[in-house]
């Protein structure tokens, strides 16, 4: 089953954003993040970076697509228990990488700042965190996931 | 979380620079960018320049080398000659450029630049600078306009970014949310410059022009406040 919510009406928005913003409140580890986050961290994502979402249920949990206004897809997985432990994208740009990362981001982000630069595609593989981003200009793809947070049967090179 | 409206240029993108060959001509024939590769492959490490001889005109030379730095592989490199807009008395050529098929638009390097271009300004006249990012790097630094020549033929007063340019040191947190790391020196970038030929003629075309969520934050206003 398919459940679309469009995120179009701008008051419907704001009030979604409130909504959200009141649970952030009273549940702070949800709230900086995607990546490692549970599902309410979606709604989170959803509201900071303006995009419909729509959740496709799977065996190994539920796929939370999010259509950010910049035309970028973003797939977030999340297993059975609702803990996101991969995020994928594709599209004309990045997405903001430091929202969908959250605890992530800093380990990514070091880890791009120590490889050697050729404009080629970047892959990170790392205990605890594997990224890796290809394409080109107006043509992006990635994916990030915690390969010990995968559930047990589900395989990684589906992440899309 | 944002304020596009503030930070983000609605203005200028980078013209793609096949344009200067090809552009109108409808495709086929000798109209399109024809490009004479002089592979050497060589276990030298020595840099190695690309020697720009024209055999006709429009016609861009081009050759694969380790680059400026010596050690990039599976480059294809070329020179590109810049001039102050509407002043091809001042004119710089600059060696060991990428060509590169992935992006749309010039990028020089700021230490590789000896020419002070005109800075590009936005509709309310602050200065205009980018943000881009190439996979495992990103490119920061202003937009600035130059009269650009390849293949004998010039494009006037086109956009280009200069990367690393210290008038812009600080980049903006939008910037930087990619995690990508800023390649602004020749030890980084490994390139004195990017020579896009993409299929684009804007290197982001017109969603950079708008004010909502959609903008995806490539270009900056820069007034002296910041980025």
């Amino acid at each position: 089953m398919t459940m679309s919510v469009p995120a179009r009406d701008s008051a419907k928005r704001r009030s979604t954003r409130a909504l959200v913003a009141l649970f952030a409140l009273c549940v702070p580890s949800s709230a900086a993040a995607m990546l490692g986050g549970d599902a309410t961290s979606v709604d989170v994502d959803r509201a900071q970076m303006a995009s419909s979402l729509t959740v496709t249920p799977t065996d190994a949990g539920a796929v939370h697509e999010l259509r950010l206004a910049s035309g970028t897809v973003v797939r977030e997985y999340a297993a059975p228990n609702g803990s996101v432990f991969a995020v994928a994208w594709e599209g004309p740009w990045l997405p903001d990488l430091r929202q969908l990362l959250g605890p992530y981001f800093e380990q990514y982000a070091n880890a791009a700042q120590a490889k050697p630069r050729a404009r080629g595609p970047l892959v990170i593989r790392e205990p605890g965190l594997v990224v890796e981003i290809a394409g080109h200009m107006r043509a992006f793809v990635g994916r990030a996931y915690v390969p010990e947070m995968v559930p047990s049967g589900f395989r990684a090179e589906t992440i899309r | 979380m944002r304020a596009p409206g503030r930070a983000i240029v609605p203005v200028v993108t980078l013209a793609a620079l096949v344009c200067v060959t090809g552009c109108g001509s409808g495709g086929g024939g000798h109209h399109g960018t024809t490009a004479a590769p002089t592979a050497t492959p060589r276990a030298s490490a020595t840099p190695i320049q690309p020697t720009p001889t024209a055999m006709s005109s429009n016609v861009q030379p081009i050759a694969v080398d380790l680059g400026p730095t010596g050690d990039y592989t599976n480059g294809l490199f070329t020179s590109v000659t810049i001039c102050m807009p509407g002043d091809d008395s001042r004119c710089q050529t600059i060696g060991g450029v990428l060509v590169d098929t992935g992006s749309v638009g010039l990028r020089i390097l700021s230490s590789a630049l000896s020419l002070s271009l005109p800075q590009q300004t936005t509709a309310s006249g602050d200065p205009a600078a980018e943000c881009v990012p190439f996979l495992d790097s990103l490119t920061w630094g202003s937009v600035r306009v130059a009269d650009v020549e390849l293949a004998g033929e010039t494009a006037s007063a086109i956009p280009i970014q200069v990367i690393g340019d210290p008038r812009f040191p600080n980049i903006p947190a939008r910037c930087t949310s990619s995690g990508l790391p800023p390649a602004d020196t020749v030890g980084t970038l490994r390139t004195n410059g990017i020579l896009g030929v993409g299929v684009f003629r804007e290197d982001c075309g017109p969603i950079c022009e708008s004010n909502g969520a959609e903008n995806p934050g490539v270009y900056y206003a820069c007034p002296a406040s910041g980025c």
